[in-house]
């Protein structure tokens, strides 16, 4: 009787968690499994148009990282490269931000949303392996970039983390657990489940079906970069230009003083992190590629409040920052303090987000 | 090795489990047994390899010990008295334990009182100390009082290091386990004990994993990352950690006896609905019970109990609360916590003999306040954390209502310490903390508890479906993986 019970609750068992790792699967909201192969193949599409584009293409509906490893596979005539979070997102060799084409004619901008020290991993690795290597790269550095895990959107990519970690014999940021494993227990992650249901209920969110009927648009007509298009624009340089309607949006939104905690969360640095960067630095260097470092300022009211802990973390980052250029004799750009570049309040779309005109007065030229 | 992950579950428990039963079936008995033992250590080691000489010279000593006390009962001409033997053993044991676990706190003390500097030793505390020095302690004792018997070496290190219960207990007694241990019936696979094995470790998994994790959040930022809280952040933060110790103490207890029972041996309960204790003396009976007995076997009795009058009952009570504080960790909010759960425990024996009744919800209801409010030192990692929350629960930081409120009672305002706002923001919890709070009012008031399902269980559909469901909920929740909170202990 008992032996019985024992098989039955362990079929019972088994289909139920393989009706969540299919749900899982097909639904697949983080674009990780079955997505992921039909998405490989559209973002390839997307990169090899967008090359060819004359007003880029509209980003709207497109997973950033995906499409941002497809440009870094794909790009080809590019002689710098632009790696970080959104906050350089911007940054282009098109709208000639902060003098920049003095320094490189064919920017190509990998920053995606949130990137922290493992996405610079992530795209540095398609870059060495890209075949033609880039003249020089630029780093931006957050105030959460010099800890780890700092962001889990990277996680789809992260075969291409444990391989950069066997170039840079660095074991620890992937903790340990190799891209095979995390996909494949992720198929039984709860948390998973309830973004695939999320996922399932929500008709906006993409389906497997409208992943296929997918089609690449181009804006309709000349637009200006500081107004926006209707939807959110990647130039043919790969920098982003956000919606006109986001862009109205945020200016009738007021930046509360003191404000700027995103992902000020825990220590200020961690030595590890800070150390792995080190190693980027170096492994560019031997390869004969120059590398600098840029910081983008933060809205003035964040540092109205005092030393509230996002300004103590960003001060405490800016120094080190400074102190690593030096040790590696390399140039740092910019700075998270906005008076250091003189801008001004209404040249800001959020607490952390400068517009083009902000961006302009970090001069690259130099 | 944590019970509450994927490794454990999927990988060594299925192995261990198959091996140990080929190599009884093939009629290896002793190569089963050591295999066991060479098992567990390996469950031991694989949070720190480091700790592997410590228990094992550990084990070997105190079965040494053990054995002369045996055998020097027989022998009348003793060179060393059996009782300066057993005081050895005793001293080494505690010493053990006070080196890992208390040289810091006594340097901190120096350091306060004398304006000292002395550096502090940062000893990592060996994972599982104060269980296994215990339980090898109380098998001195019993040798000594002629109660154990002469066993091989092999035989003593599974009843030390028997995986299920090394880490965080149940403290068990060799005179039951090792019996368990040489029956010919536990070398055989049992289908109805594995059924109930598994019953029992689903309900303690989910306990850990879905209910006790949950409430983790709420706790780490109510004691740890606010600075002030308010009147209901404090109770919220609480409450939380109430329940927190509880699911997560307690699921881990079930899944031990789930584990043992897979290999057919019986550990003893520890946990018997012990929030709805309706008095001291009645929760201590109900929580953690094989530590109560622990304590009252071999401090309260050893110091004359309650037969030598009130006042000495009433210092050994009090005494062996403050020791078991102690045995919790090193700080002086263990302290505090022993030592209030001491006095309570005498007031209660105050009370009772007035012979005044109270109403069952309110003796409830008291019992529980204390018993939630004493939980406050034992969470604390620091004096001022204890107080932060207490001002809190008091209404001295203030008292934060709903800015739904805001329109209908405008006047509450110009009371200083009355606002309106988001009632949790500090703990970042929203409305699910309350949800949640209530929940477990429910589970822990309304329902049986898993011993009682464990011995009611009847392999029938709805049992069936019961078990997938909790165990599927738990092994989707393992991507958070998380320590048990007595593995600190």
């Amino acid at each position: 009787m008992y032996k019985k019970n024992l098989n039955q609750t362990l079929i019972m068992f088994i289909i139920f968690m393989s009706i969540i790792a299919s749900v899982n699967f097909v639904v697949d909201p983080g674009e990780i499994y079955l997505k992921k192969i039909i998405s490989d193949k559209k973002a390839k599409e997307f990169a090899d148009k967008l090359f060819l584009s004359e007003k880029g293409i509209i980003q709207t509906g497109w997973n950033e990282r995906l499409v941002k490893t497809a440009l870094a596979k794909s790009a080809y005539n590019f002689d710098c490269v632009i790696l970080g979070s959104s906050h350089v997102m911007q940054i282009s060799s098109i709208r000639n931000t902060g003098n920049i084409k003095d320094q490189c004619n064919n920017l190509l901008n990998l920053a995606v949303s949130g990137g922290g020290i493992e996405d610079i991993a992530i795209f540095s690795y398609l870059l060495l392996h890209n075949l033609k290597h880039p003249r020089h790269v630029f780093v931006d550095i957050a105030p959460w970039t010099l800890k780890f895990n700092m962001d889990s959107r990277y996680g789809a990519y992260q075969n291409y983390l444990d391989k950069m970690n066997l170039i840079l014999k660095q074991s620890e940021v992937s903790e340990g657990n190799p891209y095979f494993r995390k996909i494949i227990l992720n198929l039984f992650n709860g948390e998973y489940f309830h973004q695939s249901l999320v996922a399932l209920t929500d008709s906006k969110k993409n389906n497997v079906l409208s992943l296929f009927k997918k089609v690449i648009q181009y804006p309709e007509k000349v637009f200006s970069y500081e107004e926006g298009y209707a939807q959110a624009v990647t130039l043919i340089d790969g920098s982003h230009v956000y919606s006109q309607a986001y862009i109205q949006l945020q200016r009738t939104k007021q930046v509360k003083i003191g404000d700027g905690d995103y992902k000020i969360t825990g220590k200020k640095y961690d030595p590890m992190a800070l150390n792995y960067l080190k190693k980027v630095i170096e492994m560019y260097k031997k390869r004969g590629m120059s590398i600098s470092l840029i910081m983008t300022p933060y809205h003035p009211n964040v540092f109205k409040k005092g030393m509230t802990k996002p300004v103590s973390h960003m001060t405490a980052v800016e120094d080190l920052i400074k102190s690593l250029s030096q040790e590696q004799g390399i140039k740092y750009y910019g700075s998270f303090f906005p008076n250091k570049l003189m801008c001004k309040e209404d040249e800001f779309y959020d607490f952390m987000h400068p517009t083009n005109k902000c961006l302009s007065r970090i001069n690259f030229g130099v | 090795m944590l019970f509450n992950s994927v490794i454990f579950i999927y990988v060594f428990l299925p192995i261990t489990f198959t091996l140990y039963f080929f190599l009884n079936k093939k009629r290896l008995t002793e190569a089963s047994k050591s295999f066991l033992v060479f098992s567990s250590l390996f469950f031991y080691s694989w949070w720190n390899i480091a700790y592997l000489p410590l228990i094992l010279s550990s084990m070997l000593f105190n079965y040494t010990i053990g054995n002369v006390l045996v055998k020097e009962n027989n022998n009348k001409k003793n060179r060393f008295s059996r009782k300066s033997i057993l005081s050895c053993g005793i001293i080494t044991n505690l010493s053990l334990l006070a080196y890992f676990k208390y040289t810091d706190f006594l340097i901190e003390n120096i350091n306060l009182a004398f304006n000292a500097t002395v550096p502090y030793l940062d000893l990592a505390l060996p994972l599982a100390i104060s269980f296994f020095t215990f339980q090898q302690i109380a098998y001195l004792v019993d040798s000594y009082r002629c109660e154990t018997q002469e066993y091989d070496f092999l035989n003593y290190a599974i009843f030390v290091t028997f995986f299920p219960q090394l880490i965080a207990g149940p403290i068990v007694h060799h005179k039951e386990m090792m019996p368990q241990f040489s029956r010919l019936k536990t070398k055989v696979i049992n289908y109805k004990n594995i059924s109930l094995g598994l019953f029992i470790f689903s309900i303690g998994l989910f306990k850990k994993v879905v209910i006790a994790d949950s409430f983790s959040t709420w706790v780490n930022a109510g004691f740890d990352t606010a600075i002030t809280l308010n009147f209901f952040e404090a109770w919220a933060t609480s409450l939380s950690y109430t329940f927190q110790l509880y699911f997560d103490f307690s699921g881990y207890t079930d899944m031990a006896i789930g584990i043992a029972l897979l290999f057919n041996i019986r550990l003893p309960i520890n946990f018997n609905s012990p929030y709805k204790a309706l008095n001291i003396q009645d929760f201590w009976r109900r929580w953690h019970i094989t530590l109560s007995r622990f304590l009252r076997d071999y401090i309260y009795f050893p110091l004359g109990g309650n037969k030598k009058g009130a006042i000495r009952t009433y210092i050994n009570l009090i005494t062996t609360f403050i020791l078991g504080g102690i045995w919790h960790g090193a700080g002086w909010t263990f302290i505090m916590w022993g030592g209030l759960h001491g006095i309570a425990l005498l007031i209660y024996k105050q009370w009772s003999q007035l012979g005044i009744k109270l109403w069952s919800w309110f003796a409830w209801l008291v019992t529980f306040t204390f018993i939630n409010i004493s939980w406050v030192f034992f969470r604390a990692n620091e004096w001022d954390d204890a107080i932060k929350v207490l001002n809190g629960m008091t209404g001295l930081s203030g008292l934060v209502l709903t800015s739904k409120f805001e329109k209908y009672l405008p006047p509450l305002e110009s009371y200083n310490f009355i606002s309106f706002g988001t009632v949790t923001e500090h703990i970042s919890g929203g409305s699910s903390v309350l949800n949640w709070i209530f929940l477990a009012f429910c589970l822990i008031l309304l329902f049986k508890n898993s011993i009682f399902q464990l011995t009611h269980f009847k392999p029938t559909f709805y049992n069936r479906l019961f078990m997938v469901l909790l165990f599927s909920a738990s092994t989707l929740m393992l991507s958070r993986e998380s320590e048990f909170l007595y593995f600190n202990f």
